[in-house]
């Protein structure tokens, strides 16, 4: 584990190895986390990049004492993801297929990688949880993955603490609401395996 | 003994979200209780296996090689030594703001003239144009700051100087927006009761109200962007401050 704020020291006063060292420590984690708030592995992909680039671009603005860096970073994530899904979203909506007609085709060849990914992530919890909007979805994240704490969620999310709290009781009960118990039998065959 | 916890409180429970009083509550009713201690247990074993299950799915996903840092590396170094640009896209919306803030400075010479032409001639005043052009450019220096960081270093101040110019800025507005209300109000009074005076006479005292809302706003809104200087909330406020006052300025030009 790389100390961090070594790293950050060393890479305002130029070192770009401690840089690349940043990156490559945060890297996953950030691709991660947006790939669970956008679903998709391309999308995912840019927008850690963006915010990986702006954090380092931008280090000077970080201050240790208001915020860790992963909760720096994981708030600029957010916000990046957070625009792309809105731009998704417009880029998803057909007027046609509004007004009642077929048009929207999905991409006909979808690349082997796109396949291999969605065989990898097609479980129950995941699909449940692409299911949950976009605010409960970063909230369970921000949790379950990222276990950022509530403050540092309420941080990251814009909120007050309570909000980030009830946010993350929400999503749970909409997940158990949405795995049927059947399904849940299911999860707990696959863990035991 | 109490009736059973609900489910409710045992989701808090196992999100950490209850107060201490209401965790020590818990506590005291879970050790009488094995029913609810069976359903907490369950509750945990589920959420233990939600969150392994999402966990083991998005270990699974690795980002393409083609995300390194070798694919950022000249965009990471060429912009870290372009200070003079960040200096300018900081300075930008200050200039702007200050622009405007000066320009409502000059029309604020004809405010005295406005509250008194209503009296003279009783028919309501379009709004100044200056006041509602200040507050598009208003908007775009505190839009611009939105999507900042709320863990952005105040190190220039610079973004306290916007926030003060803002604040000042809408608070001049504001004095215009109250002229613009009372006159709309004249309008509205003058149409219905179809008499000049009676819209004169009830316009007139609600510039009293209209000024104590003013005071509150001002000195309330000063305090919520003294205390979230440079923090979305506060550019968010001034956003919608804005469009709300300019919402006013226009609509007093179709009348």
């Amino acid at each position: 584990m790389p100390d961090i704020e070594a790293l950050i020291q060393r890479w305002r006063k130029g070192d770009e190895r401690s840089a690349e060292t940043l990156y490559n420590h945060f890297r996953d984690s950030t691709f991660r986390l947006a790939y669970g708030l956008l679903g998709d592995p391309s999308d995912a992909e840019e927008a850690a990049q963006d915010a990986l680039t702006y954090a380092l671009v931008n280090i000077h603005r970080y201050d240790h004492r208001r915020a860790s860096f992963s909760t720096w970073l994981h708030t600029i994530a957010v916000c990046r993801c957070r625009d792309r899904y809105r731009r998704n979203r417009l880029k998803k909506f057909s007027l046609t297929a509004w007004i009642g007609g077929d048009v929207g085709l999905p991409d006909p060849h979808p690349g082997p990688e796109h396949h291999a990914i969605h065989a990898e992530t097609s479980s129950q919890v995941w699909r449940a949880v692409q299911g949950l909007s976009l605010p409960l979805r970063e909230a369970i994240l921000l949790r379950y993955w990222s276990g950022h704490t509530f403050r540092e969620m309420a941080d990251i999310l814009g909120c007050p603490v309570p909000t980030a709290q009830s946010r993350v009781r929400l999503a749970y009960q909409r997940l158990r609401a949405t795995l049927a118990p059947t399904e849940l039998v299911h999860l707990e065959e696959e863990e035991s395996r | 003994m109490n009736s059973h916890l609900s489910d409710e409180e045992l989701i808090g429970n196992i999100h950490r979200t209850l107060t201490d009083a209401q965790r020590e509550a818990m506590d005291r009713h879970l050790t009488a209780c094995p029913h609810c201690r069976a359903r907490l247990a369950d509750q945990e074993a589920l959420q233990q296996r939600i969150r392994n299950s999402l966990l083991a799915d998005l270990r699974a996903v690795q980002p393409s090689p083609g995300m390194r840092f070798a694919a950022i590396a000249s965009q990471v170094h060429g912009d870290k030594h372009a200070a003079l640009l960040r200096l300018s896209r900081r300075l930008f919306p200050v200039a702007v703001a200050l622009t405007a803030l000066i320009g409502l400075g000059i029309s604020l010479m004809d405010l005295p003239e406005s509250i008194v032409r209503l009296y003279a001639n009783p028919k309501p005043t379009s709004a100044s144009s200056i006041s509602a052009l200040a507050c598009v450019f208003f908007a775009v220096a505190a839009v611009g700051n939105y999507r900042e960081s709320r863990f952005i270093q105040l190190r220039s101040g610079l973004f306290s100087g916007l926030a003060f110019i803002l604040w000042a800025g809408t608070a001049v507005v504001g004095l215009q927006v109250i002229v613009v209300v009372r006159d709309i109000l004249f309008w509205i009074v003058a149409y219905v009761s179809n008499n000049a005076q009676i819209g004169l006479v009830l316009s007139s005292w609600a510039l009293i109200p209209l000024s104590l809302v003013w005071i509150a706003v001002v000195i309330g809104g000063g305090e919520y962007h003294y205390k979230r200087l440079g923090q979305r909330s506060s550019w968010q406020l001034f956003g919608w401050t804005i469009l709300g006052e300019f919402c006013i300025l226009v609509l007093s030009n179709f009348i």
